[in-house]
């Protein structure tokens, strides 16, 4: 039994991105790349051959606003699959003037700062990883992270 | 199992899927009945035509608001396009306040991450104090 593809890499988008005052904005930038590890129990972004996917968030608002970023969820695995005995997991990495922002992975919902009038972009790196220790069966496997702007 | 890729190839694109605004994100008012409503603005400020969906909710964004609309759910903006919508909510007389939450998010969306905008809106009934 072999499943072997190609992942693709990334390239941020570098589009413009000319967000209303007051508003908050969130773009999605590249997707990502789940890779298996070594022995075989996780399918993450962060094994070697993966890639995190990426978001840009203008906050435009005179306040600040949080970034609230929730557990993944199931958006697909293939039939056989013990999904109940897996754990999805998050993880995330801020850039630029979110720098300080790190989260190492976690299964709980959490949630940052933005600060208020932020002209320039910041830069969110998002991981994601599934844990199965029973390993995995072959096949595509998805997950869906919410990302919320909050006011 | 040896050498066994799994994988998952999410959005692709070099360009944005998927984003959106909303303004304000905050706001605040009275009404004279029972019902109050906000005009709030939905921007797409990308190069891409893209649909949306705006839902009331409850603050904490998990759960749909009760007794509220969004006058528009649901529509496709051109790139750079801006549309109002207008929310409306029921305010109980006895609790004489109400926050609700309004949430925009791609109606389609490829990839990992599901981004959703939310806003929190309150509505304080005339007279009531406060």
């Amino acid at each position: 039994m072999r499943l072997s593809a190609l992942g693709a890499v990334l390239l941020a988008g570098t589009c413009a991105a000319a967000a209303p005052a007051g508003a908050c904005t969130l773009t999605l930038g590249t997707g990502g790349t789940l890779a298996l590890s070594a022995d075989g129990s996780r399918l993450a972004s962060s094994e070697a051959g993966g890639a995190g996917a990426s978001l840009t968030i203008v906050n435009l608002t005179l306040g600040a606003v949080d970034v609230i970023v929730s557990p993944p969820q199931w958006a697909g695995y293939p039939a056989g699959f013990d999904a109940g005995g897996a754990e999805l997991a998050v993880a995330y990495a801020g850039s630029g003037v979110l720098g300080a922002v790190s989260q190492p992975y976690t299964t709980a919902t959490t949630r940052f700062t933005v600060p208020g009038l932020l002209s320039l972009a910041a830069l969110l790196r998002l991981d994601n990883r599934i844990s199965a220790p029973r390993g995995f069966a072959s096949g595509t496997y998805r997950t869906r992270t919410v990302v919320t702007c909050a006011g | 199992m040896r050498g066994l890729i799994l994988f998952l190839a999410l959005a692709l694109a070099a360009c944005p899927a998927a984003a959106q605004s909303l303004s304000p994100m905050r706001d605040a008012g009275t009404t004279p009945s029972a019902v109050k409503g906000f005009r709030l603005t939905v921007g797409n400020p990308y190069k891409t035509r893209m649909s949306f969906i705006v839902t009331p909710m409850e603050p904490g964004f998990a759960v749909p608001a009760r007794d509220a609309a969004v006058s528009v759910s649901e529509f496709r903006l051109a790139p750079g396009a801006t549309r109002p919508v207008i929310v409306s909510f029921r305010i109980d007389p006895a609790l004489k306040e109400r926050t609700i939450a309004v949430c925009v998010m791609p109606k389609q969306v490829e990839g990992p991450i599901l981004p959703r905008v939310c806003g929190t809106y309150t509505g304080r009934l005339a007279g009531a104090g406060g």
